[in-house]
């Protein structure tokens, strides 16, 4: 038998509130019949072939019908849900702490571990469970004292030439190897190139969930389960994840989304070297070489300001004047689609549904009309300033400040006025 | 020699559809149509330049969902692909990427049966529905070929390998793996062309073969809803976004020194 799920026509009000629960956009309202007879004009349908069955919608019925006085109203939805024989129990109880992945680039740590261990801190701590990091790179054991100053109790250090380069295959292998034998609890890795490259791989060849780019986590107080909450549909809507029955939960963390662990040096830790058995693996990718970006232009992912331009920048020569702002506020450089589509400034550097998505502490919008596929790449960010001819732009009216003017004019007063200020 | 690759797509609202209700700021869900997700496109051209590249490679597009999601097969056909297969079922319903992945991974097998070895399998980097990115590196992990995600340019490629650039935060790795691979490929890969009018017809003319668990031989404990070890458990729509201020002044130079005492305020500078 198949899960089902159905709506008692007598009882739907066409309230929409389970429309608005579900995550999925399988409900919609219909026009009852006139000759219905019912004294509700609207009926909910449920796409029952989209419908990922998670309850949504029931919870908030039911929700509605304790609170109404019309007994005949609400709780109007049923689901059956599918009783198939699980996946084999594993002993959950087994699983023991937190563990943080601590991502090398180029033999240097990505400043990412550092949110993760911030996180992870209070979640081991809820848990009362160790906090540990796990290291792998060529020549990374250096690096462990810096993870142990700044919260981890334990460091897992796997170190070996052939880890030089990130390959997804032979960093999910020997991450896999240490979980089965380690078995945590809870994983977090950063949401960045590396971490969801091979985050899944590692979750699947470990028969374990994962959510993808959470930005709030926390434990559960009764069930010491991982709510994850990540943003879909370009941050439209929010969905807490729970991984009930394997372990490790595991969690991609989208990067700015908690500060830094504060270093205390000196804190007592343990570092583990592992010893990596690679004889198993048959690697069947080779890294060939790595062409850095030219110039010594940030990247926008781990930016905390990002001054970004859009059509109304009119042509490449025009982001001269965002690349100087950028630069006198520290920041890295931005651009919407319409920026990229033009040829003005290459694909890294877009910002948007098909771009990338950035959560700086500022971001200055320039030319930027603010289209909802702009919006789900930046939205989370702390603070907007918007810069736009347009008043009745979207952004103008989203951002936390707005200047109605001519960018060209704008910006350099900007930077003129934050070099100023500097000075001083 | 020619390779066969298979494209993996789906079908998720199209972005151009998506709008705002003015009254609430939120996602307006009704009414938006259907279309391939947007990163898939991408996968499904590069696959037809390596077709172009390769001289004797077969195209085939599979994906997993409701019955409507055969419009964007037929759409992927259109666009170059030379066959398509649809794994559709209602117990395939409420997948996470976990059981995703291994629906597609025995689609992949399966297609291999009817039509032969599978060399390369191309994917979107993410949907602009779930927007996680873990499908692709995720039915590499069940076919245990090697992977490389965010590809912006197939360097080279013939029947035994393929030399990729990966887009990393800090510049371009490149890599090379051995057939067969897997590939998820961002956006900078190429400019999709529309479809041409050869295409259209082939689209109406494709046969698609429908596919359940049955057909693919699932275990049954490792899909849909109760084979995914990830569930929803609460989804909401964040509060929306409330406007700011509009920073006033006579001359830009007054709104200037305004804009960066407020930042100053807000301790950003």
């Amino acid at each position: 038998m198949a899960n089902s799920i159905s709506v008692i026509k007598d009882r739907c009000t066409g309230c929409t509130a389970c429309v608005k629960a579900c995550p999925v956009n399988c409900i919609s309202m219909v026009d009852r019949p006139a000759d219905e007879g019912s004294r509700w004009k609207k009926l909910a349908v449920i796409d029952e072939s989209k419908c990922v069955f998670c309850n949504a919608c029931v919870e908030v019925c039911d929700n509605l019908g304790e609170k109404t006085s019309n007994k005949g109203t609400f709780k109007a939805i049923v689901m059956v849900k599918e009783t198939v024989a699980g996946k084999p129990e594993i002993d959950t109880a087994s699983y023991k702490g937190v563990w943080c992945y601590g991502e090398v680039r180029h033999g240097k740590l990505v400043s990412t571990v550092y949110e993760l261990l911030f996180l992870g801190k209070k979640l081991a701590a809820d848990l009362g469970e160790p906090l540990s990091a796990v290291l792998i790179g060529k020549n990374v054991a250096d690096q462990a004292r810096d993870l142990i100053d700044h919260g981890a109790d334990k460091v897992y250090v796997l170190e070996d030439p052939m880890f030089e380069n990130f390959v997804d295959e032979l960093y999910t292998n020997a991450l896999v190897d240490l979980i089965r034998q380690e078995k945590p609890n809870k994983l977090l890795l950063p949401a960045s190139t590396i971490g969801r490259s091979f985050a899944s791989r590692v979750a699947i060849k470990a028969n374990t969930g994962i959510t993808a780019d959470a930005t709030e986590l926390s434990i559960d107080k009764a069930t010491k389960l991982l709510h994850a909450t990540r943003p879909s549909f370009g941050g439209n809507l929010m969905a807490t994840i729970l991984c009930q029955k394997q372990r490790p939960e595991m969690a991609t963390v989208r990067p700015m989304s908690f500060p830094r662990a504060e270093k205390q040096s000196g804190r007592q830790g343990e570092v583990v070297r592992v010893t990596v058995d690679a004889s198993k693996w048959n690697i069947k990718t080779k890294f060939v070489r790595f062409e850095p970006e030219k110039g010594d232009a940030q990247d926008i992912a781990a930016a905390e300001v990002i001054v970004a331009g859009g059509r109304g920048v009119g042509g490449a020569e025009g982001f001269a004047c965002i690349e100087r702002l950028a630069k006198v506020l520290g920041g890295a450089v931005g651009a919407s689609r319409a920026a990229v589509d033009s040829g003005w400034i290459t694909y890294r550097h877009q910002v948007g549904l098909t771009g990338r998505t950035v959560r700086p502490k500022l971001y200055v919008a320039c030319g930027i009309s603010g289209q909802i596929q702009h919006l789900a790449g930046m939205g989370s960010s702390d603070v907007i300033v918007a810069v736009n001819k347009d008043p009745e732009a979207p952004l103008m009216k989203l951002a936390t400040f707005s200047i109605e003017g001519d960018m060209f004019e704008v910006l350099p007063a900007l930077s003129k006025e934050l070099e100023k200020r500097k000075g001083s | 020699m020619g390779i066969h690759i298979v494209v993996c797509i789906k079908q998720t609202p199209s972005t151009n559809n998506i709008q705002i209700d003015p009254k609430t700021g939120t996602l307006k869900r009704e009414g938006m149509a259907a279309a391939i997700n947007p990163f898939d496109e991408y996968a499904i051209e590069e696959a037809v330049r390596i077709k172009e590249r390769v001289p004797g490679t077969t195209v085939s597009v599979i994906t997993m969902g409701p019955p409507q999601a055969e419009e964007s097969l037929r759409d992927a056909v259109a666009r170059g692909a030379d066959g398509a297969y649809h794994l559709t079922s209602r117990s395939f319903a409420g997948a996470d990427t976990w059981a995703t992945s291994y629906t597609l991974y025995k689609g992949i097998q399966k297609i291999a049966q009817v039509k032969g070895k599978v060399d390369l399998v191309i994917c979107g980097k993410q949907t602009n529905d779930g927007d996680t990115g873990h499908v692709g590196p995720g039915v590499a992990a069940w076919l245990d070929w090697p992977n490389v995600a965010y590809v912006r340019k197939v360097e080279a490629v013939d029947d035994q390998k393929i030399v990729v650039h990966r887009m990393m935060e800090d510049g371009v790795d490149v890599l090379e793996m051995a057939l067969p691979a897997v590939m998820a490929v961002v956006k900078e890969i190429n400019e999709p062309r529309v479809p041409s009018l050869k295409g259209k017809m082939a689209a109406k003319k494709v046969v698609i073969p429908k596919w359940n668990e049955d057909d693919l031989g699932c275990d049954k404990t490792n899909i849909g809803l109760s084979g995914s070890p990830t569930i929803v458990s609460k989804s909401f729509t964040p509060p929306p976004r409330t406007g700011g201020q509009r920073i006033g002044g006579a001359t830009v130079d007054e709104k200037v020194r305004l804009l960066v005492d407020k930042l100053q305020e807000a301790k950003l500078i």
